[in-house]
Formats: C-alpha cells, structure tokens, sequence
C-alpha cells in the first residue's frame, strides 16, 4: 500500500542528500560508522543520535539501493534518538558501512515549511508537502489503485539567486534521477513559480516549484 | 435519496477462456461491452392500412469489445499461436481460435457469449499514457446463466512509457514518437447458411468468418529529421516504389515483464504535418500498412 510516510520520508532524505544546501549551512556532520559482521544480521543501529539522513550503505564493497536492499527507521525524536538500518537480506560475515548525516540543532530541509518567526541566520531553507493526490481504478472490479501525487517544494534564502540556485540544483537532481525513487516509479517537473517575498520588509524571498509523483499502484486484493 | 436498485456490490468481473477451458489475463481491465442486435424487421400487408402487420426477429449479431491495461501480454494470442511459456511469442493464424466471454450482470448471474472470435486487436500508448490495448468480438450464442465469474487479474505493474521506445524504418533520423497505435483487423462476418435448424438456432450465427488481416502502423512524430518525409517519399525524391519498413515497438513494466510488437512489410499510405507561425514543434502524422506482425515478450 502507498505510504504518504514513506513517501514524505524519501524525498526529504533525497534533498538532504542532494546537498541543495551545504551540510555546514545544515549545521549536520556527515559520519560513517563501520560494522564488522561475524554472525548473521540485518539491523545495524548507528552510533551516532539525532540521525537526519542516510546517503550510503555499502556491503562488502557493494552499494546498497534504498528500498531494495535496505530501509531506514529514523529516530521519531530527531535531535536525540538514533536510527536503524535494515538490509532486506541479513548479511552472513563481512563489513557493512553507513553514511549519514546528523545532529543536535535540526536541519534546514523538512517536510514542512518553516515557521515565521525563524531568524534570518537560519535560512536558506527547503519546506515541501504533497498538495494533491489523485487516485483512480485500474480495473472494473475495483482490485487495484493507481495514484499520482503533486508535492510542491518550496526554496527559502534572503537572497533571490540563492533561491534560483536551490531550484536549479532541485531540478537537476530531480531530472537525473527521475526514474530511481522507490515509492514511486517517476517524478517530473510540473510548474515553477514566480519569487515572492515571505515578509513584510522582504527579507526572506522565496520560489517554489511543483514535482509531480507518477503511477503508484495498489492492490486491494479480490 | 438512495435509489431502491442501486448496487451495492461491485461486480463487473470478466473471464475470457478458450474452448479448452484455458483462463486469459487481460492484466486491468478498463472496460468492456457486450451486444445483441436481434435484427428486427417489420412488416406490411396489402389492405392492412397504415398499420405494419407484425415483427419479425432476423439473425442476431452477438458481440463485444474489451479494453484493457496490459500486464503479461500474452492475451494478444487471441489473434494467433502462442509458442514458449515464459519466454513467449505470438503469430497470426488463418483460423482464430474460439473463446468463451463471461461478463458478470449481478451477484448471482453472468452472461456468457460462446464460441466467441477476437476479429480487431488494437495497441495504442501516448507519451503520457500506459500501453493500452482493446479488442472487439462476436459470438454465436449469448446466454444468461447462474453463477460468478473472476476476473483472472494480476497484481503486477502495467506496462509504462517510462521504458518504452518506437523505432520506425532505417532513413535518416525520425524525431521524437508522441503516440503510435498498431491494428490487427480480420474483421469477421457472423455467418448463417439456409438449414435445417429448430428453435433458437433458426437465428444464431452457425460461424463465425474472418477475412483477410488489414495490419496498420499510426504515428505522430515531433520531427527532427528528415526522416519521416523519406520513408513517404520512398527517398529524397518521390520514388516509384516505396521502401518496406519495420515498426517495432518494445514496452518493459517496472516489475520486469517486457513485450514487443513488430509490424513487418510496412508502407507508409498517408503522410501529413503542418506548421504554422507559433514556432509550434512540427508534428508529422504517419499512418501505413503491414504485411506481417509479431508479438513476443518476456514475465519477470
């Protein structure tokens, strides 16, 4: 069944990983914790709290695919807990590696958009939610769904090339990796919109653009 | 206010199996019809005024159409033979096979067509669509029976534009493919001799009779190169002989099944495009006809 959570979950991790903006500007550290395996397992909690994104997970030399050959349980207290990795194949003997970023302040990338009364020092930002879902029959005897969704992303900075530079980079890792997500077959770029000022004194500039999410099928079964 | 016969069940369950009792997938299905035509007439009497004399019920046409999402591809052995399992490939044959249509009416009853002929197999997608294909049908006999049907369905992946590609002829660069549609038309005649014949039978079809295959290849084209127009032309210029070409078409769905129609001996019959002062991109529409088809496909 389609996941909005899981969904939510995977772009977020995409753009934080995508490194639209900086990981000092994120003010997370990216870490790697190594795992010597010599008896059969498939979890591996990271040591390291306040996991924000996972970028790699690498199994005796080879790269793991996320949703294929790995999940992530991130930590539901984003600045203390830890996270867990799940290979979906438990690995026998040998040496797992993960990469991510983490920390104790937050992040400036959330499926979210930001509050207004943040100080100007914590931009730039990346707001995004799902603003439309539309689901239809795939068959008479209504055994499966097929969904595609809209989610508007939103860049936040107090300068306006900074946020034509975060969409620009958006776009491009959005194009180059279209067809690689997990919970959804493709992605495209539906509409780009006009800069606006987000205050009154025009501090805050910000422009969003609309990805639509394609062919999400279910099975309701007979 | 509800209405007192709206149905509460969803029903529209279809089961397609041969004569042999084998079930076809059609993968999703969007839609299907099915039709009676009782062939009415009436008639008149000398001295009997402005009144007709009485009715008469001539031969009944029984027919159908199915339009569906493809998953296995398979189903498209309704135009031919059908050889190797997961690995399979289907060609035309002189003498379609029979079929039994099952459509489910209410909870409790169907309607059954039998010794149903698939006469028209289309294939059609769009740059934006999922590959589509629909067919139509007719029967010898319709009949309303007790019981439930299944659709025999699947809960794998349609076949989606995402790994999908045309490839049209070998002149030059063709451009970008907006949409093609392949036809396999045998167009078939529900035919009665003048027998021996009692009760219902006096007006049903004793066969059912297919004509000669029309094979046609559709295609609008955003140009990018010359191509188009030569494959028209038969050449830079109009030649008297035109090239024969192959339209091949290959489809893949995410779950890992793949399918594969070829149209071969292909001529392009009309050729069209149209530009105008809007920098629109050109579009050339193409449409021609085949002498061969083939489909083949791998499951995942």
């Amino acid at each position: 069944m389609i996941s909005i959570k899981s969904i939510v979950e995977e772009i977020q991790t995409f753009l934080r990983n995508s490194n639209i903006i900086s990981v000092s500007d994120r003010e997370v550290t990216t870490g790697t914790d190594t795992f010597i395996v010599d008896d059969s397992t498939s979890e591996f909690s990271l040591k390291n709290t306040g996991v924000k994104n996972v970028r790699l997970v690498i199994v005796n030399g080879s790269s793991m695919n996320f949703g294929d050959d790995y999940s992530v349980t991130y930590p539901s207290d984003t600045r203390t807990g830890s996270g867990i990795v799940h290979l979906t194949d438990e690995v026998d003997t040998g040496t797992v590696e993960i990469k991510y970023d983490y920390s104790h302040k937050g992040d400036r990338i959330y499926a979210d958009y930001p509050r207004e009364e943040i100080a100007i020092s914590k931009y730039p930002r990346i707001g995004f939610d799902i603003i439309s879902s539309n689901t239809g029959n795939l068959n008479i005897g209504a055994k499966n769904q097929m969904t595609n969704m809209v989610v508007s992303i939103k860049a936040f900075a107090d300068k306006k090339d900074e946020v034509d530079n975060m969409m620009d980079t958006m776009r491009k890792k959005f194009i180059t990796n279209s067809k690689k997500f997990y919970n959804f077959p493709l992605i495209t770029i539906q509409n780009i919109y006009p800069l606006r000022y987000e205050d009154p004194k025009g501090k805050i500039v910000s422009r969003t653009g609309d990805f639509k999410l394609w062919f999400m099928e279910e099975n309701l079964g007979d | 206010m509800a209405s007192k016969n709206r149905r509460t069940t969803i029903h529209s369950e279809i089961e397609v199996n041969s004569n042999s009792g084998t079930a076809l997938n059609f993968g999703h299905i969007q839609r299907a019809s099915t039709s009676i035509a009782n062939n009415v007439i009436t008639f008149h009497a000398l001295g009997n005024g402005a009144q007709p004399k009485g009715t008469l019920a001539g031969m009944a046409e029984i027919s159908g159409t199915i339009e569906w999402l493809p998953v296995r591809g398979d189903e498209t052995v309704i135009i031919g033979s059908k050889s190797g399992t997961n690995t399979w490939s289907v060609t035309p044959k002189d003498t379609l096979e029979e079929y039994i249509f099952k459509g489910q009416i209410d909870s409790t009853h169907y309607a059954a067509i039998n010794d149903v002929k698939f006469g028209k197999f289309s294939m059609s997608a769009a740059k934006d669509e999922i590959l589509s294909m629909s067919t139509d049908f007719k029967g010898k006999a319709m009949e309303i029976k007790a019981g439930t049907v299944s659709t025999e369905t699947t809960t794998k992946e349609p076949f989606i534009f995402l790994d999908g590609s045309v490839k049209l002829g070998s002149i030059g660069t063709i451009g970008s493919v907006s949409n093609f549609a392949i036809d396999y038309d045998r167009e078939l005649v529900a035919a009665k001799g003048i027998e021996d014949t009692t009760g219902s039978a006096k007006r049903q079809p004793t066969d059912i009779l297919e004509k000669t295959a029309e094979i046609t290849f559709r295609s609008d084209i955003e140009v990018t190169g010359t191509g188009p127009w030569k494959e028209a032309l038969g050449g830079a210029q109009m030649s008297e002989n035109l090239p024969s070409i192959t339209a091949e078409v290959n489809f893949a769905s995410k779950s890992g099944n793949t399918l594969k129609a070829k149209v071969t001996g292909l001529t392009i019959d009309n050729f069209s495009e149209d530009e105008n002062v809007g920098g629109d991109i050109i579009v050339a529409s193409i449409d021609g006809k085949g002498t061969g088809i083939k489909l083949s496909g791998t499951y995942a």
